[in-house]
C-alpha cells in the first residue's frame, strides 16, 4: 500500500563540539499514524525533534515534511510538546494560552473560541483567570497539551506526553491522542514508556548512540525478534501430570512447567517452527488444550536487548 | 515581524500591569519627595549641641572679655572667671557641661599664636572654626584700635567683589556663563543612562532566566525564532523603562514643586530677594539671563543624543545581559559573567565625573568614542559641544557594536536557552557562537 510520508528524514547528521548527536539518521514516518521514537537517554531523540521543529539545523541531510523541505511555513503545521516544558508561572492561564496560540498564527477570536471548547472538555474553565502557579502540575500539563494541539497541526510531536499525569488524566490524554490520529493527524511519540508504545504506536524507530538501530511496524519488529517461544495450557489431573513431568522436562526443556488446580502450564522454546506441529500433536494427547499462543517479545525486552547487545559503536 | 510585535506586547503588558511596577512607579516620586522634604526639614530643624568653653584670660587688660559677644551658634564662652590653669583644668573635669578651656596668655596681643584651646571633648569642625573666628575678631578689633584705623575704612578695604564670569563671543558681545548648567546637564543625563541600562538590562536578564527555568522557552521557540524572542523581550522592556521614566519625571517634578511650595515658601521668597539684592550690587544673573542660558543650549541636540545613546547603550548591554541569562541556570550563577559587563558601565560613570573638568581632553575623547563607555561618557560631554565628527564617530561605532553584540548574544542565547543543568564557561560560549542554526 502506498502511503504519503508525513515526515521523511534523510541521512541527517548533527555534530556538536564534543560529540555527534545524530549520525546519518533516516526515518520515514507515514501519514496518519502514531510513530514511536524510542531510545535511551542521550540517543539523539531530542536533537532530532529539535531539527524537525526548526529550532536547530542539521549539519547535513534533509527533512521533508509532506514531501517539501522544511521551511518556516511548516512551523504552524507542527505542534510540539517538549519534554522540558513549562509555562510563565505568574501569567494568567487563559491569557497565556491565548498568547501561545497567537504565536502559532491563530487570530484572537479563533484562538478564543477553540480554547473555550478545549477548556470545557478538560474541565479547566474555572481556572481561566487564575495564575499558572496556582494550578496543580497535572492541570498545567493539560494546559500545555491544549496549547500544543490548538492550532490543529498536521504533525504532532509529543516528547514524553504522559509524564506528570495521574492514571486518570493519562488515559484522558491517551484518548485525545487516539482521537487526533483518527482525524488524520500524524503523531511522533517519543517516550521511554514501552507500554504506551505497545498500546499506541503502529511503527517505531529506535535510536541508539546517534544511529537508527531498528525501525518498522511494531508487528514486523516483533516478528523479527520472535524466538519460537510458546505457551500451552492443558487440562489434566495431577496424577497424569506427575506421570509425564519427567518426559516433558527431557523433551522440551521448558522454561516454565507447573500444575495447579487441574491445569498444567507449559512454556518452551523450539529451535525452529518446523517441529511445532509434531510437538503440539504430542502435547494434545496429554490433555485438553485450553490455551496455545506464541510468546512474542515485549517492546521493553526488544528495547533492552537492542541497546545492550550492541557493541559500543 | 508580527510575532515580534506579539512578544513585545506581552513583555510590556505583563510588566506594566504588575503590582510592583505600579507601586514603584507611583511610589518612586513619592520617595523622592519624602527624601527631599526630609532634607529640608533636617537642615531647618537641626540643633547644634552647645560647646561650652571656659576662658582663662591672663592678659592685663581683659582682652578676652569681648569673646562672649562674638560667639557663633552652638558655642558658649564663659569669661571673667578667676583662677589659674590648674583651677581651670579642675573645673573642666569637674563640670560635666564644659568641653574645653581657651587660654589667653599674658602677652596674647603681642604674640597671638600663644592663644590655644585645650579640650576635654574634641570640638566639631563647626565649633573649631567658630571659636577661631571669634578669637580672630577679638584680635582684629584690638589691632584696629592699636593702629588707629576706623572700622569703616577697614570694611571698605575688606569688601569682596563677585566677579562676573561671561562668555565673550566672537562678535564681541557677552553671553551669560552657562558652563555650570551644562555640567549638571551632562552629568545628569549620563547618570540617567547608566541607571536605565542597569535597571532594565538586568530586567532583560531576569526575564530570559525566567523563561529558561520555567521551561517555557522550548514551547515558544517552536513557534518563533530565538532571536525574535530575545529582541521582543529587549524591546518590550525598553518600552517599560521609557514609560516608567516619563511617569517618574512628570511626577517627580510635580512632587518637588508641591513639597517645595509647602515646606519653604518663605525661604524661596528670601532667596529671591537675596539674589535680587546681590544682582543689583554686582550685576549677577537674573531670571531673564537664566532663561537665555536655557534657550542658548541646543535642546534638540541634547534630547536627540540622549534618546540615541540611551537606546544604543541599552541595546548593547541588554543583549549581552540576555546572553548571560541564557547561558546560566540560576541567578546566582550570573556573577562570573556579570563582572565584565558591569565593569565598563561603572567605569564610564567614574570617568564622566572626572572628565567634566576637561571635557575635550584625550581621555574624555577616547572614552566618549569607545562603544562600551560612549553612551554615558559622550552624553556627559555633549552639553559642551564636542566636535561633530567625534559625535558621529561615537554614534557610528555604537551602532556597529550593538548590531554585533545582538548578533553574538543571539547565537549564545539560541544555544544557551536549551542547555539545562549545565553551567557554561567562557570557552563554551565562544563555541556556541559557531554552532549552525537556522537564525
Amino acid at each position: 500500500m502506498e502511503t504519503t510520508l508525513a515526515i521523511d528524514i534523510r541521512n541527517l547528521t548533527k555534530r556538536y563540539a564534543a560529540h555527534t548527536a545524530l549520525n546519518d539518521v533516516s526515518i520515514e514516518v507515514p501519514q496518519g499514524q502514531i510513530f514511536g521514537l524510542l531510545g535511551p537517554n542521550g540517543a539523539g531523540k531530542t536533537s532530532l525533534i529539535r531539527i524537525i521543529n526548526q529550532i536547530t539545523a542539521p549539519d547535513s541531510g534533509q527533512v521533508l515534511l509532506f514531501g517539501a523541505p522544511l521551511a518556516p511555513i511548516h512551523i504552524s503545521r507542527i505542534g510540539y510538546l517538549p519534554e522540558e516544558r513549562g509555562l510563565y508561572r505568574k501569567m494568567n492561564v487563559g491569557e497565556q494560552a491565548l498568547y501561545l496560540a497567537r504565536l502559532k498564527g491563530l487570530s484572537t477570536a479563533e484562538a478564543k473560541s477553540r480554547l473555550k471548547m478545549w477548556f470545557e472538555r478538560f474541565d479547566l474553565n474555572p481556572w481561566w483567570n487564575k495564575k499558572v502557579e496556582e494550578l496543580s502540575k497535572g492541570m498545567q500539563q493539560k494546559v500545555q497539551f491544549i496549547v500544543t494541539v490548538l492550532h490543529e497541526p498536521d504533525v504532532l510531536i509529543l516528547d514524553e506526553p504522559f509524564s506528570g499525569f495521574d492514571p486518570v488524566n493519562a488515559a484522558l490524554i491517551r484518548d485525545e491522542i487516539l482521537r487526533l490520529r483518527d482525524s488524520g493527524t500524524t503523531i511522533l511519540l517519543s517516550t521511554h514508556r514501552m507500554e504506551s508504545v505497545e498500546a499506541l504506536c503502529h511503527s517505531i524507530a529506535l535510536l541508539h548512540k546517534s544511529k537508527v538501530y531498528l525501525s518498522g511496524s511494531l508487528t514486523d519488529i516483533k516478528n523479527r525478534f520472535r524466538k519460537n517461544e510458546y505457551r500451552v495450557v492443558l487440562e489434566m489431573p495431577e496424577s497424569e501430570f506427575n506421570a509425564q513431568v519427567q518426559t516433558l522436562r527431557q523433551e522440551l526443556a521448558p522454561t516454565k512447567l507447573e500444575w495447579a488446580s487441574g491445569f498444567t502450564q507449559l512454556e518452551f522454546q523450539l529451535p525452529n517452527t518446523d517441529s511445532l506441529k509434531s510437538t503440539l500433536n504430542g502435547l494434545l494427547k496429554l490433555g485438553n488444550l485450553v490455551e496455545f499462543r506464541e510468546l512474542l517479545p515485549g517492546m521493553d525486552r526488544i528495547f533492552v536487548e537492542t541497546v545492550t547487545d550492541l557493541p559500543n559503536a | 515581524m508580527n510575532t515580534i510585535l506579539l512578544i513585545v506586547q506581552r513583555e510590556y503588558w505583563t510588566r506594566v500591569r504588575k503590582k510592583s511596577f505600579v507601586v514603584m512607579t507611583l511610589l518612586g516620586p513619592l520617595l523622592v519627595a519624602i527624601f527631599y522634604g526630609f532634607l529640608i526639614w533636617v537642615s531647618m530643624a537641626e540643633e547644634t549641641p552647645t560647646y561650652r568653653v571656659l576662658v582663662l584670660d591672663e592678659t592685663p587688660d581683659g582682652m578676652a572679655e569681648e569673646l562672649a559677644s562674638k560667639a557663633g551658634p552652638g558655642i558658649v564662652f564663659e569669661t571673667g572667671l578667676p583662677g589659674n590653669l590648674t583651677a581651670f583644668t579642675d573645673a573642666l573635669y569637674q563640670r560635666e557641661d564644659v568641653d574645653a578651656v581657651l587660654v589667653f596668655p599674658l602677652r596674647a596681643f603681642e604674640n597671638p599664636s600663644s592663644i590655644y584651646l585645650g579640650y576635654k571633648t574634641p570640638p566639631s569642625l563647626e565649633s573649631r572654626s567658630g571659636i577661631s573666628s571669634a578669637v580672630e575678631q577679638v584680635l582684629e578689633k584690638r589691632k584696629l584700635a592699636f593702629f588707629d584705623i576706623p572700622q569703616s575704612t577697614f570694611d571698605e578695604i575688606r569688601k569682596r567683589i563677585d566677579m562676573p564670569i561671561r562668555k565673550l563671543k566672537e562678535s564681541g558681545s557677552l553671553q551669560s556663563d552657562d558652563s555650570l548648567l551644562r555640567t549638571a546637564l551632562g552629568l545628569g543625563s549620563g547618570f540617567l543612562i547608566y541607571m536605565f541600562i542597569f535597571l532594565y538590562g538586568v530586567m532583560v536578564m531576569r526575564g530570559v532566566l525566567e523563561e529558561k527555568t520555567s521551561r517555557i522557552v522550548e514551547i515558544i521557540i517552536s513557534s518563533v525564532k530565538p532571536f525574535q524572542l530575545m529582541m521582543g523581550k529587549i524591546l518590550g522592556i525598553a518600552l517599560v523603562g521609557l514609560t516608567q521614566f516619563v511617569i517618574w519625571a512628570l511626577l517627580s517634578g510635580l512632587a518637588m514643586a508641591i513639597v517645595g511650595g509647602i515646606m519653604a515658601p518663605d525661604a524661596l521668597e528670601q532667596a529671591r530677594q537675596g539674589s535680587l539684592q546681590t544682582q543689583a550690587e554686582v550685576g549677577g544673573i537674573n531670571t531673564g539671563e537664566v532663561l537665555g542660558m536655557i534657550a542658548g543650549i541646543n535642546w534638540f541636540v541634547i534630547l536627540g543624543s540622549f534618546v540615541f545613546f540611551f537606546l544604543g547603550g541599552y541595546l548593547l548591554y541588554s543583549s549581552l545581559l540576555a546572553a548571560i541569562g541564557a547561558a546560566v541556570d540560576a541567578e546566582t550563577d550570573t556573577q562570573q559573567f556579570m563582572l565584565p559587563v558591569s565593569l565598563p558601565l561603572a567605569f564610564s560613570l567614574v570617568i564622566s565625573m572626572n572628565i567634566i573638568k576637561n571635557p575635550d581632553g584625550p581621555w574624555a575623547t577616547f572614552f566618549s568614542i569607545f562603544p562600551l563607555t560612549s553612551p554615558i561618557v559622550m552624553m556627559s560631554r555633549i552639553a559642551f559641544n564636542p566636535p561633530a565628527w567625534q559625535v558621529a564617530l561615537s554614534m557610528g561605532l555604537l551602532v556597529i557594536t550593538f548590531v554585533l553584540s545582538t548578533w553574538m548574544a543571539g547565537r549564545i542565547y539560541r544555544t544557551g536557552i536549551l542547555m539545562y543543568g549545565k553551567k557554561a564557561s567562557y570557552r563554551e560560549l565562544v563555541k556556541w557562537l559557531f554552532y549552525k542554526g537556522n537564525a
